[in-house]
């Protein structure tokens, strides 16, 4: 009898482990992450040729996610923002350029640029004009990635891919607010109807962010004797000479506008993206006045893309991009203190200004040779006109008077042509191999061949090895390479800078769980800085009439050039996946990187990079009219802070970790009510980067001060479908 | 013999004997005036939604889940026959099946069983239910090109022993009874349980757990 219960018993366990498995096996099939930005084409992210992969809708919501900046911080792998109290900044893999404006990563919504024409830069803060809501998913693609899409995927490619009307159909309403500083309110819609007869979809959303603080803190900073005036300088327009820069909380000087919108409207396999977005913010940390609310940048972009894809037959697929990006930026920079205003009691508003387009074709064809996905040719061009005009001035801040004569600008146009190609193979059911090259041509420059060559190997069951050869490029931007300003001269045959990066990883699926495990090294060659001049240079370049400044003592003058070499090398994992059900998913994603920054034969660490960092991620889905509970963690190492050679000892940002723990759900008693509520807090201090005037140790000032963090903040949102 | 060849990549749609050089010129250029004219009216096309998740993850579900199903081993014997249709003079729907069919080849298995798969040509939803009678397969795929016979096919289909598979997700809405969707960058499963139940397809709770259902 008992014997029969226990064959019994075992045998239902032995079935329900099976089943269990089989299920497993389906749940890791479905849990597989789709990314199409690596090859410009659908694929396995455990196949593709670059570390890729995906954030999803769910995960940004579950852990309060509410910038590209934070989901690479809170769910990415080897990426990692820092807050610089301007936009922000992003690197990956323990390399990050202070100062690049986020031109080293491609930014895409859609396919579509979201690097402006101007300066290559872009952000992935609120000021990108990325609605939240609307987005399906982040494909984060790490490594060299010119080969497919160009300058400027030198770390790697973001791209957001909205939702489909499907996934956001009907209106909604959203307001959130992180109290008491700031608040989003957005509408959004999605449809599906006939066009022409033609089933067409519709998705939109506007949205118009503020922010008005925080009021942070920041250390009095005393500059001591101008060299200018001989007396204590100014750092607030009408305060007195006392030459000191803070030492009071900014209330003035941090802050966000930025109105946005996106459309997407896709018919048959036609498809037009329009996104506009306006972006004010100011910095509260320059080297200029103290909380000046005048101080910050204005920038406008428009996308609009119309793109079209047929097949014409089972041999051959051609898709045409048509696009055109337009961007203007204004930038004031307010200083009251003789050194850098030496033009008497006066405050100097020293003003850049620019606007710049491109218009664009891109046709590319995908040719499968057998008929069978095995032996796939990809060849595309791209053209483009760009436009670019730039105007600077410096001016008294109080009466508009222009305090000299202004350099001339730019106002230049060109066409750059691209050609590139991809072969892939498949020899075997386990080996996939893609090889390829793309060549820019730019005027300004000589051409540039980027390089790619990825093979990929399913060793065993949910294994899959890869290794990676890729290229990548960053032209310098009109901005960098053929605009002056009144304190920064012209630059002197600036190069492309370049890396080249060698990569390989394990990949292995279990279920639902997936890791991830590489090692990576990167060279990074001729990086364009923003270089501060000698004083001798300084006077040279004022004789030479490269500027119009006056010399005055303590007067500095910048330009860029090619000044640097990175090696980079380290290693990235990932960890992610779910238990019972589906209820309780976990992430965890750790790097190590050491980055060696080399300059006219010295070696030093590169500065705000940390050489460890990453997240983990916890959260339980309570079920239906639950809430869902996440906790989200990001973490740096210590790390030098920017501008850390002018003090001894450098000053250096401690470890820290930023916990969020959100809440997020449908709200109860209201249909189509549903809320988030996220705390955050941040154990540092301090970050890496130096403020105030005080950028090298001064007797008065012997240490640096270094950016101030807002701790604590609770964030609730709430979202009304209609 | 070059151009020949070359033509006969670009014209080829379907399997079709083979055509002499002149044939072929015509052929290549009524496609490349085709070509140009669809390119001038450019969004004149009202093609199929496009497929979203990649043919050999498809082909990888395909064959998994056919597992789960009760009346798979019933229904396909020894060896499962699945038919991937395409649409005549369809392109991409021809493009589909091969690339479908190519990627299912490479998987050893569909419902724990060896298999055969065949590109068929749509003829008619009348065409398709005597097939189904006759041949009975196991499995038939949908891939683009399809979506204004659904109501056609679904009718075709009912009670007849069958797992009908679609590359869309508006085809499950439609009455194929299983379907594709790319959901937050994953693969997401969807099934038509009415139809299902017509045609004798039955997952059990813990499948029909993973996927987006439909009455």
């Amino acid at each position: 009898m008992y014997a029969w219960v226990a064959a019994g018993l075992l045998a239902a366990i032995c079935e329900r482990t099976a089943s269990a498995q089989d299920v497993s096996g389906l749940e890791g099939l479905l849990s597989e992450q789709i990314v199409s930005t690596a090859s410009k084409h659908a694929e396995g992210a455990s196949s593709a040729p670059a570390l890729s992969t995906n954030v999803s809708a769910e995960d940004l919501r579950r852990y309060g996610i509410r910038t590209v900046a934070e989901a690479v911080d809170f769910l990415g792998i080897a990426v990692g923002s820092s807050d610089n109290l301007s936009g922000g900044e992003v690197g990956a893999r323990g390399v990050l350029l202070t100062g690049d404006k986020g031109s080293h990563f491609l930014l895409l919504v859609d396919g579509q640029t979201m690097n402006d024409p101007l300066r290559g830069g872009t952000t992935f803060g609120p000021g990108a004009g990325i609605p939240i809501e609307l987005v399906d998913h982040i494909e984060i693609v790490v490594g060299p990635g010119s080969v497919l899409y160009g300058s400027n995927a030198m770390f790697g490619i973001v791209n957001v891919v909205t939702k489909r009307a499907k996934d956001y159909s009907g209106a909604r309403v959203i307001v959130e607010s992180t109290l008491p500083i700031s608040v989003r309110v957005g509408a959004g819609a999605g449809a599906e109807f006939k066009l022409f007869g033609a089933p067409t979809e519709l998705t939109t959303q506007i949205e118009y962010f503020k922010q008005e603080g925080p009021d942070l803190y920041f250390e009095p900073e005393d500059t001591g004797i101008d060299r200018f005036t001989g007396q204590p300088g100014r750092h607030t327009r009408s305060g007195p000479a006392d030459g000191i820069w803070g030492g009071a909380r900014a209330t003035h000087s941090s802050y966000v506008d930025s109105p946005s919108g996106i459309l997407r409207i896709v018919r048959g396999n036609t498809e037009l993206h329009l996104q506009g977005v306006y972006y004010r913010h100011a910095s509260p940390s320059t080297i200029g006045n103290f909380d000046d609310s005048e101080a910050g940048e204005r920038e406008s972009r428009a996308i609009a893309s119309l793109k079209h894809r047929f097949v014409v037959s089972t041999l051959l697929e051609v898709s045409a991009r048509a696009y055109a990006n337009y961007y203007s930026m204004r930038s004031d920079f307010i200083a009251s203190r003789g050194e850098l205003c030496p033009f008497g009691n006066v405050t100097c508003d020293y003003r850049s200004a620019g606007t710049s387009h491109w218009l664009g074709l891109e046709l590319q064809s995908s040719w499968d040779w057998f008929r069978d996905s095995r032996f796939v040719t990809m060849v595309g061009v791209d053209g483009r006109q760009r436009g670019v005009s730039t105007s600077t001035d410096a001016f008294d801040a109080d009466t508009g008077r222009s305090l000299y004569h202004p350099p001339p600008g730019l106002d230049r146009s060109d066409a750059t042509l691209a050609a590139y190609a991809e072969q892939t193979y498949v020899p075997t059911q386990s080996v996939v191999i893609k090889g390829g090259a793309r060549v820019d041509s730019d005027p300004r420059f000589r051409a540039v061949v980027t390089p790619r060559i990825a093979l990929a190997y399913k060793a065993w069951e949910g294994g899959t090895l890869k290794v990676s050869y890729a290229g990548a490029f960053r032209a310098p931007s009109w901005d960098e390479a053929n605009n002056a300003t009144t304190r920064r001269i012209l630059s002197d045959n600036l190069r492309p800078e370049k890396v080249k990066s060698i990569e390989g990883s394990v990949n292995q699926q279990v279920g639902t769980h997936r890791l991830v495990l590489g090692g990576f090294y990167s060279k990074w060659t001729d990086l364009v800085e923003l270089a501060t001049l000698t004083e001798q240079e300084t006077i040279d370049a004022i004789r030479n009439g490269d500027t119009s400044v006056p010399f005055t003592p303590g007067v500095h003058l910048t330009q860029y050039r090619n000044t640097s070499t990175v090696i980079n090398y380290g290693l990235n994992t990932g960890l992610e996946g779910a238990f019972a059900s589906g209820h309780l998913l976990y992430g965890v994603s750790i790097t190590g990187a050491i980055a060696e920054r080399r300059s006219e034969g010295r070696s030093s660490r590169l500065p705000v990079a940390p050489q460890l960092f990453g997240n983990a991620r916890l959260a339980y889905v309570l079920g239906e009219q639950l809430p869902t509970i996440g906790l989200g963690v990001r973490f740096v190492g210590p790390r030098p802070a920017d501008l850390s050679s002018g003090f001894d000892p450098p000053p250096y940002a401690p470890a820290a970790a930023e916990l969020r723990l959100t809440l997020s759900g449908r709200a109860p008693l209201i249909a189509g009510l549903s809320y988030r509520l996220m705390l955050n807090y941040n154990t540092a201090k301090h970050g890496p980067y130096v403020v105030g005037p005080v950028t090298s140790s001064l007797p008065t000032q012997p240490a640096a001060e270094l950016n101030p963090v807002d701790r604590f903040r609770t964030t609730a949102g709430l979202q009304y479908d209609f | 013999m070059t151009f020949s060849v070359l033509c006969k990549w670009l014209t080829d749609v379907q399997a079709r004997p083979r055509r002499d050089a002149l044939r072929c010129h015509g052929s290549f250029t009524r496609r490349t005036l085709g070509l140009a004219a669809l390119g001038l009216t450019f969004s004149s096309l009202a093609s199929a939604s496009s497929v979203q998740v990649p043919f050999s993850v498809q082909a990888d579900l395909i064959a998994k889940v056919a597992s789960f199903d009760r009346n798979f081993g019933a229904r396909a014997g020894a060896r499962a026959l699945v038919f991937i249709m395409q649409m005549p003079n369809d392109a991409e729907s021809g493009a589909a099946a091969l690339e479908l069919k190519s990627a299912l080849s490479r998987v050893s298995a569909v419902g724990d069983r060896p298999h055969e798969e065949q590109v068929v040509t749509y003829g008619g939803a009348a065409a398709l239910a005597e097939m189904v009678k006759a041949r009975k397969p196991s499995i038939i795929y949908f891939g683009p090109g399809f979506a204004k016979e659904l109501s056609a096919i679904k009718n075709s289909c009912s009670n007849a022993s069958l797992l009908t598979v679609g590359a869309t997700p508006e085809y499950v809405e439609s009455g194929i009874v299983l379907g594709f969707d790319l959901v937050s960058g994953r693969p997401k499963l969807l099934i038509n349980l009415g139809q299902a139940r017509k045609q004798q397809v039955d997952f059990p709770a813990s499948v029909l757990r993973l996927m987006k259902v439909y009455p």
